[in-house]
């Protein structure tokens, strides 16, 4: 469930913010939100990681599909990419990795700051 | 243990966000690159899909409208010219602002500061060459000199930094986003720098390799390959020309000394040869509708973004359109209501070197007429990405900047020597071109010629009243005969140019009656002309076809002249093949031996130089062995020279084949030109055969491969080659790999005028816009687009229209 609400919530934030923000702040927002959902480390990672994925490999996408531009294919070679498909891949890559690591990050800290939970009572 | 993994994911988080965000080595910064919302994705983005209809600057005085045709072309309609350049600045800025900051950082020795080491010696050379120097010097003398265009220049700039303030991370320049940096703001300065960068590209001289030769060869030997005059001389001025002024003596020195060593410094970078252009006009009497026709198409390095960007400018006064520069105030090359005109380099050797004595090692004094006299020293810091400035002094004399001395391209320490040019003199080139742009007759045409300098131009002109003329049009040294071919004695004060030829001494004709006027960098004048006139590079082919063919035609049509400009007849080729094989073929044991595939072509061929012909292919691969091999015995001496042109080439083998010049002195036996051509048609050969392979075939269009690259040459995903088109050096459609028609121009000047023009490229400067490219495929076949002056109410087919208003309306 967690895993589904940090998603969707990294989603919305990336998609109302990202025209406004350059990555490093995605970057604290995701790793902010991982912090206050409070998932496994893990659910995190993939949460965080796929929602920058999913949202960037769609804009892309997207903005290919509006402007019929042939800048990702040219760009596809001049960063030695075979096809331009590789270009949208890697763009979805770049996304995970830039939203996985704060995400798992967020929720270490969360993991370190929580209170030990009290044992011994019956 | 939390702890522990808590701590190694966040740096390591740290430490990728970093990462991504810096360019590691040729890596761009692929976080801030690959981001769809602010990286290159945003850069996909065609003009008209980010098309604004209202726009507010500041300091506006009242609105201001541009019109974009089809094309992407801006028409700016504006109520005062202070809001024309103003918005004109404004506009070039979003289609062409990295183009701009890049060109201007180029001339200002300034490259190695985005691109690091590699460009170090290039910067140098341009600091060296007092390109920056001579543009701080222009900035102060325009500011007293010339206020209005000072204001002007100030507007244009103020509308490069509107938009540069508005810029967004998304909607940065490609470029910047790649090579990680961000755009300077313009200023006057930039403007002028920008001249100096065109006058780098086009004017060269052959100083250091004359004063080679002359020791090498002697005086006779030196005159007769190196002729000042050709034989067959067809000047841009007709040889018929009278001239109707009292000329200024000059006086020439009676003990001349030439130096007799040969002279061992690394040459200059030259301009390429190819680089030239044609222009020509011809009279109401020539043309089928009785109106003047005016034609234009400077041969400049095919670069994206294009070199020009085309523009109309329109006041209630005026309505100018045409080529202008990216940071260059009005149009270039164009044409308004009532005249036209348009430029080819004049080429003439204003470029002179003086061997300097300085007193000590610490340079601050040089001796001058016996005098021991102060030196200026500049400290040039050249900031380098990524690694610390490097410093590099240069030594100024009252000639000019010390380029050559024991730091920089001499091996010997005693060795120093300035550079004196017209280009360090300051001067108001830009008024020129605004007093064309608003012209009406003749005497506003030579009014504004009055204030041009440097690079010198040919100046073309017809006018709707009917008027044709031409002018030759620069800051020219006033020389005695022979001065400034070699290195001079900095000491000696008779080798100080005497002054300049009076703008009115210039060479000019005001409708001739041949009924045209033309220009294809060939000698500007005839040897009856009375000051010393020279230059190593002038054209020997171009012109004579030009005018060969506007001789022969009548009842000219615009379609005849835009031909013209596509006219891809090989004269050089004309007149050397039939001598070649007649030459080789003289010798029957030649003619047994020799490939008869290839031979059989260029015995068919008819000279013209089309894509899909092979028998250009085969001409000019023997034709550069030939060459290469007659005049590689002048590398011997390990110095650098210059090879005499393809002319002179032509007429020696025409003379004398036995001529001793095609003697191999290392052979015993006494070889002719027959040897030479015989070795080299082998070669031709084997390199034919070759290329078959490699290539699938040797057409020209293959084997030429034209081809239009991005300004930065490891960006070559922007750049276009294998472009199949015909021409080449030489030919009137000049289009060689790398130079060619970077902008054509036919006007005839009708009660309203109609023209065409295209250049290799397209209005945007973005590579990801679909009109980057927009006219390359036309231009490629010889077509232009409708380039007529357009009312703001007029436009069958607008692409947008955005209004200009003032902040603080």
């Amino acid at each position: 469930m967690k895993f589904i609400i940090l998603f969707v919530l990294s989603l919305l934030a990336v998609i109302m913010l990202g025209t406004w923000l350059t990555f490093p702040f995605i970057m604290f927002i995701i790793f902010s939100l991982a912090y206050l959902v409070g998932s496994s480390g893990l659910s995190s990672f993939f949460a965080g990681g796929l929602a920058l994925a999913l949202v960037w490999f769609v804009k892309a996408l997207m903005i290919s599909a509006t402007t019929q531009s042939d800048l990702p294919e040219r760009m596809a070679t001049l960063m030695g990419l075979e096809g331009s498909f590789l270009i949208f891949v890697a763009t979805g890559v770049l996304g995970f990795v830039i939203g996985s690591f704060p995400a798992l990050s967020g929720a270490l800290l969360r993991n370190v700051l929580r209170k030990p939970k009290p044992t011994g009572w019956y | 243990m939390k702890y522990i993994s808590f701590a190694f994911f966040f740096i390591l988080t740290i430490i990728l966000g970093l990462l991504l965000s810096m360019q590691i080595d040729k890596i761009p910064p692929l976080g801030k690159l690959l981001d769809p919302y602010h990286g290159f994705w945003q850069n996909a983005y065609s003009e008209d899909q980010q098309a604004q209809d209202e726009l507010t600057i500041s300091n506006l005085k009242e609105q201001v409208e541009v019109v974009y045709d089809e094309f992407l072309i801006p028409h700016i309609y504006a109520n005062n010219e202070e809001d024309l350049y103003k918005v004109q600045g404004y506009v070039t800025a979003q289609h062409r602002l990295w183009q701009m900051d890049f060109q201007t950082l180029a001339a200002a020795g300034r490259l190695s500061e985005i691109v690091g080491s590699m460009a170090l010696e290039l910067d140098r050379t341009t600091r060296r060459k007092g390109l920056p120097f001579a543009a701080e010097q222009g900035i102060s003398y325009l500011e007293q000199e010339d206020p209005e265009i000072f204001l002007y220049l100030n507007a244009y700039a103020d509308g490069v930094n509107e938009y540069i303030d508005q810029l967004a991370e998304a909607t940065l320049p490609i470029e910047y986003k790649i090579l990680n940096y961000k755009p300077e703001p313009w200023s006057p300065y930039k403007s002028l720098l920008l001249l100096k960068y065109m006058a780098d590209m086009l004017v060269g001289d052959r100083d250091l390799e004359y004063t080679n030769l002359r020791a090498m060869l002697g005086k006779d030997l030196f005159e007769k390959l190196y002729p000042l005059f050709p034989e067959e001389s067809d000047p841009v001025i007709e040889s018929t020309h009278l001239w109707d002024f009292e000329p200024i003596a000059v006086e020439q020195p009676e003990d001349l000394q030439y130096p007799s060593d040969s002279i061992l410094l690394q040459a200059l970078p030259q301009p390429t040869p190819g680089t030239g252009s044609n222009n020509w006009a011809v009279s109401g009497s020539k043309t089928a509708s009785g109106n003047p026709i005016l034609a234009n198409d400077p041969h400049l390095s095919m670069n994206l973004p294009s070199l020009w960007y085309a523009m109309q400018l329109s006041t209630p006064d005026f309505s100018v359109k045409g080529a202008t520069l990216p940071g260059a105030l009005g149009v270039i090359s164009g044409f308004n209501e009532n005249i036209a005109w348009g430029v080819t380099n004049a080429t003439r050797d204003t470029r002179d070197w003086y061997a300097i004595t300085f007193k000590d090692s610490d340079r601050s004094e040089y001796l001058y007429n016996d005098q021991w006299v102060k030196s200026i020293m500049r400290v040039e810091e050249i900031k380098i990405k990524g690694e610390p400035s490097k410093m590099d002094t240069v030594i100024y004399t009252h000639h000019g900047p010390v380029v050559y001395d024991q730091s920089f391209g001499a091996e010997r320490k005693d060795v120093n020597y300035a550079l004196k040019w017209t280009a360090h003199m300051p001067s108001i080139e830009q008024r020129t071109f605004l007093m064309l742009n608003k012209g009406g007759d003749h005497a506003d045409y030579i009014a504004a010629l009055d204030h041009y300098t440097s690079p010198a131009q040919n100046f073309v002109f017809a006018s709707k009243s009917g008027d044709i003329a031409m002018k030759v049009q620069g800051r020219f040294p006033l020389k005695w005969q022979g001065q400034g071919m070699f290195f001079m004695d900095g000491n000696d004060p008779q080798m100080e140019w005497a002054g300049f030829v009076p703008n009115e001494h210039n060479a000019a004709t005001l409708n001739p009656e041949r009924g045209f006027v033309s220009s294809a960098n060939q000698h500007p004048v005839a040897e009856s002309y009375p000051y010393f006139v020279f230059d190593h590079s002038y054209e020997h082919y171009r012109n004579r076809r030009l005018n060969q063919r506007l001789e022969e035609m009548n009842q000219i049509t615009v379609k005849d002249m835009m031909g013209l400009q596509f006219d891809n007849y090989h004269l050089l080729a004309a007149e050397a093949t039939p001598l070649m094989m007649t030459l080789i073929a003289s010798d029957s044991v030649n003619i047994r031996m020799i490939d008869q595939k290839y031979w059989n072509e260029l015995s068919q061929w008819d000279f013209y130089t089309n894509p899909q012909q092979s028998a250009p292919t085969i001409f000019h691969l023997w034709w550069r062995n030939l060459y290469k091999s007659i005049w590689g015995i002048l590398d011997e001496g390990g110095v650098p020279v210059v090879y005499p042109n393809y002319y002179q080439t032509v007429q020696l083998m025409s003379k004398d084949a036995k001529d001793s010049i095609f003697d191999i002195r290392a052979t015993p036996k006494r070889e002719t030109v027959v040897d030479h051509l015989k070795i080299s048609y082998d070669s031709m050969v084997v390199q034919l055969e070759k290329l078959a392979k490699v290539k699938g075939d040797y057409t020209w269009g293959t084997y030429k491969n034209t081809s239009v690259k991005h300004l930065v040459p490891a960006f070559e995903a922007f750049s276009y080659q294998n472009i199949q088109t015909g021409g080449g050096a030489g030919i009137l459609n000049a289009t060689s790999e790398r130079h060619g028609a970077s902008w054509r121009m036919v006007v005839e000047m009708a009660e309203e005028p109609i023209a065409h023009g295209i250049y290799p490229g397209g209005q945007s400067g973005n590579p990801g816009s679909k009109y980057y490219n927009t006219f390359l495929a036309s231009w490629a076949k010889g077509e232009y687009v409708d380039f007529r002056l357009n009312k703001q109410d007029s436009f069958r087919n607008p692409l947008f229209t955005s209004t200009f208003k003032s902040k603080s309306n």
